[in-house]
């Protein structure tokens, strides 16, 4: 590690309250200016700077996939094939690099160029399949394109590669920016009207700020629809340790990528969101944990994050109104749990990945033990408009109990795959339509990411998209990730898929999911490879049984829950799958009714 | 609180967890990852239980209970989740307990019986994963960890050596040592934490492997007889041979080692068993020792010593104690000396190391004692340690300092010429020139002074010899420090206001300190910085010097000293004298009424004054400073009787050698170096042949006309408490019951004394010392041009007596080395590993070279453990005017390649 590095890593631990938050920001550092990876003798020396443990360090960096402890290519491909991505063809562009490679998954070429490996969900679902070439995003990736990827990076550069990106709106609220020229300049955002809710906020007192969003009924978007209002209300009135705002943009839910429409194209509406939110609940350091794939657009929010500062919207008195709050953007290093608020906390404290055990929950004792706020990139990016028009006309917006607008993401077996915004609330038919209608016949459909249930094509016959309906019609809305299948979709091998992905991203503490996951992707191979038996199948449903509600945190329900009911209701397609058909023998473990 | 479980009506404590309050009214809930030294930690799952009123199932490790509440354990939803669990568990196909060291003790296996389960329902195989037993004390298996995380807890935020964390992910989630390398290559110390606190056979020790079950042993519990820690130990023992030891956890809350252990305590008393111990008196004919009945030993030797009193007075015979030896036996010994022989001349080896502390802060304070004790770490704000090397001489507690650093925000000051592993944590770290103690001492009280950090009140109402104090401070201007210490005057103000301005500090020394031909002043020095910044007789505070010896404390109480009765009382006063011949049934006029000489004085006397010497568990000829001069000076005794346990250096000079029995063997009380007295009871037969000290010592008395000299422990200490203020207090009973007692203890309902000087002194007000510099005896010169200091090891233990007969101890550390900085050594040449030669104006010494920068430029440090290769026959015996402690902290060497010659 030179001098360079090393100041460049004591100036960015300078930007936390506790220098071990810096501890990926290093690792990330040293990885780049040593060729791609992290050695044993660069391992050391970070913990010799940060007075850690070998084993901390090493222990951090062997959590996150994208912290490389081989050497990798100049290149190192990864391609995405999640279930958003394999219903999209990932599969074909993978053996289509393998072949032009000349490798398997995990290789190196000979000629140290190119290092092949296969991620999951990389937020690109609705321009797959995609493949992300060391920190850059390559979406729509066909053969065809994959060649010309291939012939310019052999040149030694990374091309430019435009892509098609559809999306709509109905609402023209959170995707407003989107296709505007200049979209996430400061100077475009102002002049449209941005961060004149910031003035009207400071206006009021936070405590009038933190009501107006209350009566507003703000439901998180992140996935769990919880009412923004009433969790911000769960802050200690008074505090001596400081509270924390942390907004949550490690978006790795399957089938989902409409935080990235915001990060991307409308950076400054959520730094205003953030700023109002800060505002009210009393923060003044707010953190964007932003997944580590994201590297381009973690890139587009300091550019926005230093414009706002240089306006006097952000930092020191701003506005001149003697409030200060800042943000630190946090890059996370490829790990899914840590968009569960407790993985995010420690990973964001410097640690593993690993959710707490709640309570007491982040409000009480969040980041560095203080009070903290997570909210979703969607959630805070709602905030200005309700503040600039009022909880009134906010609740015009979308259904009783379910208001304002929600960005969809669709993909899968869809004509144009995108994102579109309609109000919550709005018709699947009708969000299937803005997505070009489906290709083919519908067979299923997942509306919530992949941690939801799946719904038969039947049961999604008239469903409107909002919490409260879906939940009624026996799923979740989630983060409004809707994978579309067609008849041609094999559930077992979406189920395996899923598993695998689980599995993966299991933090590996608890025993249910880390040994539970391992057991049942395993009993998915045997059963999809032909191998299986019927008592295989009714061992993975006797575990989704068990493993539910027995997890630390639910992360377990997650894929025990959804893959219970992919077995359920599409068992004929399991079943045929299984070798000779023998005797049905009772399972070990009771089944969860 | 009132609570049910599974419909019975239970009384349980707010605060405590479903699975406390289960526990503790003996209602079966498993769990695998919750451990009560390691705390809560959620992950295993098999606590599961259903409360009512709360949504799905808890675990009940992290639940806390609640007036009223109802709580299932055993609903089919329950069963099925603890199943779940440990058919998961089960599932890959690795968790075979047919030759398991847990088998018996392992709680996955308990889980399994409880539920019924045989065999596993389902085998789903995992990736294969080898054994690895690359370290000397411990085998890591990883195919049968359950990942529950408490060896990682434990060694994080326990024993604080941070080896061992989580690595990857998911089902590949492992434990690793520090970058994932095999253990006996990481920087683990082998303390067993890990193999003790894990609930499986995923861990488990080397040593032990294959020699006994689990049920086949009966847990006794002793006290560690290597230092001053005092930890107490369950030693499993099978057929009357030791296999194994744990930290006890009965009450471990209450106990010096919260249940921990370092390397000595856990692998090093294999010396028990091994086959060199003395097991017959012997007696030199001819040169040669050779066995000899007891009666014909104990014959000779009372009448050798009658012959030697009688012909030269009682003044030329010379009595060492033991400081590994009981109280009783220590109280023995200087009966001994004083009623049967009629001297004074009585000392034990607190002479070569605390003997500065003991005149030092008699002198000051009234009491030569740690002012407050070891589980006051955390309570301070600010810890300054100097001369001592806390994890690795009481390591136990130096991992409790770390603790405090890390988890309580205490902030830690280390002045130290060494890198130690606490200097490498501290907030400040400073290296000073060994000997220069007294004017960076004095250096920082005249800064904080000068700033007004100090405590006016506090001085003006408990101190006195304000005055001369306050004009001594002029000579100690920061240039002149920087001078004498190499410690740059910024430096030293931070220092300075680091201790100062945080509250309460604690002061924390050792042999540093102590070990200089002005240790007296040294000590003085810790206990004006210490008064002058109010931190004495408040918690978290104190003057506490870091006893060495298990009972090296307890020597020094029971009055294995040439000054003094046991209880500090002085031989020189009438009065105490009338008392103890009282009790001891003979003319006060029979007694010495002279201080005697001390160890070190006695070693200088052979041959002149002293002709005789009885030693008991002692080893001066290497423990001793310049050694070859003591090694003269013994043979030029006319009779030598030692005591011990193994032949040892000094033993081999002896005219008899009386094989006595080991800490293990014997019952008795031992104080640690908090004041804290406890009782060991015999836990295994000594081997034949051998006896017990207070024995041979009455044997010897009745030989020597005194038949009521006391043989059992229980009536010498009887007799002890009856004469001992301090003590008086104490019974077997109520040390047991209480795990141990804290001096002052008057009164048998007294609860003991955990603070010193609380509301005022042991002498009233203290006293401030006006010290002036007095530079170390002997320092660099062009001839010897380094600055030699001696220490120990983490792995070795003194005289290596016992601890070199630990194999594993032997084998992590088999010889001795001389610490060199690297730019000293590139200038000589020399490089690691390389064979050398250190000598000194007394002797010379060959070892080997280890190039580090723990020490620093032009400074070299050598462990005096090895007897082939003895640090001591290097070392000074330059003696501090008052305490008789000599200069083991600074002389002057030279280093050389043992291949190039002089001349």
């Amino acid at each position: 590690m030179d001098a360079d590095l090393r100041s460049r890593i004591e100036k960015t631990a300078g930007l936390y309250p506790r220098a071990e938050s810096a501890l990926m920001p290093a690792l990330y550092a040293a990885q780049a200016a040593n060729g791609g990876w992290l050695s044993q003798e660069v391992l050391a020396e970070i913990a010799k700077m940060f007075r850690v443990s070998l084993s901390r360090v090493r222990g951090l960096a062997s959590f996150y996939t994208m912290f490389n402890l081989e050497p990798v290519g100049r290149f190192h491909l990864q391609v995405d094939t999640n279930i958003p991505a394999m219903l999209a063809g990932a599969e074909e562009t993978l053996e289509h690099l393998k072949r032009r490679l000349g490798i398997e998954v995990g290789q190196t070429t000979p000629d140290g160029l190119f290092t092949l490996s296969e991620v999951e969900d990389l937020a690109a679902c609705g321009t797959c399949p995609v493949v992300q070439v060391n920190d850059r995003y390559y979406e729509e990736m066909t053969p065809a394109r994959v060649d010309e990827l291939l012939s310019s990076l052999r040149r030694g550069v990374m091309p430019e590669m435009p892509v098609t990106a559809n999306w709509g709106t109905k609402c023209d609220m959170l995707l407003h920016r989107r296709g505007k020229p200049n979209g996430t300049a400061l100077a475009g955002y102002v002049a449209d009207g941005g961060y004149a809710a910031l003035e009207k906020a400071l206006s009021k007192s936070p405590s009038e700020v933190t009501a107006e969003v209350k009566a507003s009924n703000l439901r998180g978007r992140g996935g769990a629809g919880f009412p923004t209002g009433l969790k911000w209300g769960f802050l200690p009135q008074q505090s001596e340790r400081p509270v924390y705002l942390i907004c949550n943009a490690d978006e790795g839910e399957p089938g989902t990528f409409k935080d990235r429409q915001i990060l991307e194209f409308d950076p400054h509406l959520l730094i205003e969101g953030m700023i109002i939110s800060a505002y009210a609940v009393g923060a003044k350091l707010g953190f964007i944990y932003i997944r580590g794939e994201f590297a381009e657009m973690a890139e587009i929010l300091e550019r926005a994050i230093a414009e706002a500062r240089a306006a006097g919207k952000l930092g020191q008195n701003i506005l001149g109104r003697g409030v200060s709050f800042d943000i630190v953007v946090h890059r996370g290093a490829g790990s899914y749990v840590c968009g569960e608020e407790t993985a995010l906390i420690e990973s964001l404290e410097g640690k593993r990945g690993n959710p707490r055990l709640k309570p007491p929950f982040p409000a009480s004792e969040g980041l560095y033990g203080c009070p903290t706020v997570v909210n979703n990139v969607e959630t805070l990016a709602t905030v200005p408009y309700i503040i600039q028009h009022g909880s009134e006309a906010f609740r015009k917006i979308g259904s009783p109990n379910n208001f304002g607008p929600k960005l969809f993401g669709v993909s899968g077996h869809v004509r144009r795959p995108g994102v579109y915004e309609f109000p919550l609330g709005a018709p699947l038919a009708d969000v299937l339509a803005e997505a070009g209608g489906v290709e083919g016949e519908m067979k299923a459909v997942i509306v919530g990411g992949l941690s939801t249930p799946i719904l038969t094509a039947a049961e999604a016959e008239g469903l409107a998209l909002d919490y409260d309906a879906c939940q009624k019609r026996g799923t979740m809305l989630g983060s409004g990730g809707v994978i579309v299948m067609n008849r041609t979709a094999s559930i077992p091998r979406i189920a395996l898929r899923a598993i695998t992905f689980y599995a993966h991203e299991s933090c590996g503490q608890c025993t249910p999911c880390r040994e539970g996951s391992r057991v049942m992707r395993e009993l998915l191979k045997r059963i999809v490879a032909g191998k299986g038996t019927v008592n295989d199948v009714d061992q993975v449903v006797s575990l989704c049984g068990t493993i539910r509600g027995a997890t630390l945190c639910p992360g377990g329900d997650a894929y025990a829950i959804p893959i219970a009911a992919m077995i359920s209701k599409f068992r004929g397609e399991f079943e045929a799958m299984v070798s000779g058909g023998g005797a049905k023998t009772a399972p070990v473990l009771a089944a969860r009714a | 609180m009132n609570i049910t479980i599974d419909g019975k009506n239970l009384e349980v404590q707010a605060g405590q967890t479903i699975l406390q309050a289960a526990r503790a009214n003996g209602i079966y809930i498993p769990s695998l990852c919750y451990h009560p030294r390691t705390g809560k930690a959620g992950r295993c799952r098999a606590c599961l239980v259903e409360v009512e009123g709360m949504r799905g199932m808890q675990t009940a490790c992290t639940v806390a209970v609640r007036e009223g509440m109802i709580v299932n354990t055993a609903t089919e939803a329950v069963l099925a989740a603890r199943r779940m669990v440990v058919e998961l568990l089960l599932a890959d196909g690795s968790h075979d307990c047919l030759s398991c060291e847990a088998n018996g003790a392992c709680e996955l296996q308990e889980m399994a019986f409880r539920l019924g389960i045989e065999k596993p329902s389902f085998i789903v195989a995992d990736a294969d994963q080898t054994r690895d037993e690359s370290s000397e004390g411990i085998v890591r298996d990883p195919k049968k960890c359950i990942q529950c995380g408490r060896c990682v807890a434990s060694c994080n935020r326990n024993v604080m050596h941070e080896v061992l964390d989580f690595g990857w992910r998911n089902a590949g989630v492992k434990v690793i040592c520090d970058d994932d390398k095999p253990m006996g290559d990481s920087t683990c110390v082998q303390c067993g934490e890990c193999v003790q606190i894990c609930p499986v056979g995923a861990l488990y020790f080397k040593p032990s492997k294959g020699k006994a079950r689990q049920w086949e042993v009966q847990y006794k519990q002793v006290i560690c007889p290597y230092c001053g820690v005092g930890c107490v130990i369950d030693m499993a023992v099978k057929d009357g041979k030791y296999m194994w030891a744990k930290g006890t956890e009965d009450r471990w809350e209450k106990r010096p080692n919260q249940g921990m252990l370092c390397v000595k305590g856990r692998f090093g008393l294999e010396f028990l068993g091994k086959p060199d111990r003395l097991t017959t008196p012997l007696i030199k004919r001819n040169g040669a020792l050779e066995p000899a009945s007891w009666d014909e030993a104990l014959d000779l030797v009372a009448k050798r010593l009658g012959e030697i009193k009688a012909a030269n007075g009682a003044g030329a015979i010379g009595c060492l104690s033991s400081a590994k030896v009981t109280n009783e036996e220590n109280f023995a010994m200087q009966r001994f000396a004083r009623r049967v022989i009629g001297t004074n001349n009585v000392d034990h080896c607190a002479r070569l190391c605390h003997a500065s502390t003991v005149a030092g802060l008699a002198t000051t304070l009234g009491s030569g004692a740690m002012t407050n004790t070891m589980q006051e770490a955390a309570k301070s704000k600010v810890i300054l340690i100097t001369g001592s090397n806390t994890t690795w001489c009481h390591p136990v507690f130096g991992g409790m300092i770390k603790k405090a650093v890390r988890q309580n925000g205490v902030k830690l000051i280390v002045i130290d010429p060494r890198e130690t592993d606490l200097a490498k944590i501290a907030d400040i770290h400073l290296r000073q020139k060994s000997g220069s103690d007294v004017a960076w001492l004095m250096g920082m009280q005249r800064i904080i002074i000068e700033n007004g950090w100090h405590k006016e009140s506090y001085i003006t109402e408990r101190c006195e010899g304000w005055d001369d104090y306050r004009k001594s401070l002029d000579f100690y201007t920061p240039e002149k420090v920087q001078e004498l210490s190499g410690i740059a005057p910024e430096d030293l103000k931070a220092a300075a206001k680091l201790y100062a301005t945080n509250a309460p500090g604690a002061i924390y020394f050792s042999m540093g300190i102590t070990q200089h031909s002005h240790g007296v002043d040294n000590v003085k020095a810790c206990a004006n910085l210490s008064l002058i910044t109010g931190n004495l007789g408040v918690e978290g505070g104190g003057v506490n010097p870091l006893r060495g010896q298990m009972n090296v404390q307890g020597a020094c109480d029971m009055g294995a000293l040439p000054n003094v009765f046991s209880g500090y009382q002085p031989v020189i006063d009438e009065s105490n004298r009338k008392k103890f011949a009282a009790a001891w049934g003979c003319a006060p006029e029979s007694m010495d009424d002279k201080i005697g000489l001390t160890v070190t004085t006695m070693v200088e006397a052979c041959g002149k004054q002293i002709k005789a010497l009885y030693i008991m568990g002692e080893n001066p000829m290497v423990s001793d400073p310049n050694l070859n001069h003591v090694e003269q000076q013994l043979r030029s005794l006319e009779f030598l009787v030692v005591q011990d346990i193994f032949l040892t250096e000094t033993a081999q000079m002896a005219d008899v050698v009386l094989p006595a029995v080991a800490f293990a063997e014997k019952t008795g009380t031992y104080t640690n170096t908090e004041r804290r007295c406890q009782l060991g009871r015999t836990a295994l037969p000594a081997p034949a042949g051998a006896r017990q000290d207070y024995e041979i010592i009455a044997d010897i008395a009745a030989r020597l006309g005194c038949a009521d000299f006391p043989r059992t422990p229980e009536a010498l200490f009887a007799e002890m408490r009856s004469l001992t203020p301090s003590y008086r207090g104490m019974t077997f009973e109520r040390l047991e019951k209480e795990c141990g007692l804290r001096w002052p203890c008057p009164a048998e309902d007294h609860p003991g004394t955990p603070i010193l000087h609380i509301g005022k002194f042991t002498r009233g007000k203290a006293l401030l010392s006006a010290l002036p510099y007095r530079p170390p005896a002997e320092e660099p010169d062009c001839e010897y041009p380094f600055r030699l200091t001696t220490g120990r090891l983490l792995q070795h233990f003194h005289t290596g007596t016992m601890s070199r007969r630990a194999d594993v101890l032997d084998r992590l550390v088999p010889r001795g080395q001389v610490e060199i900085n690297p730019a000293d050594a590139a200038r000589l040449g020399i490089a690691d590993g390389e064979k050398v030669l250190v000598s000194t104006r007394r002797g010379a010494v060959e070892t080997t070279a280890q190039v580090l920068d723990r020490v620093g430029e032009g400074v070299l440090f050598m462990a005096f453990h090895f007897a082939e290769a003895a640090a001591n026959r290097l070392t000074i015996d330059a003696l501090d005017p008052v305490a008789k402690i000599p200069e083991f902290k600074v002389c002057a060497a030279r280093l050389e390649k043992t291949a190039c010659c002089k001349g």
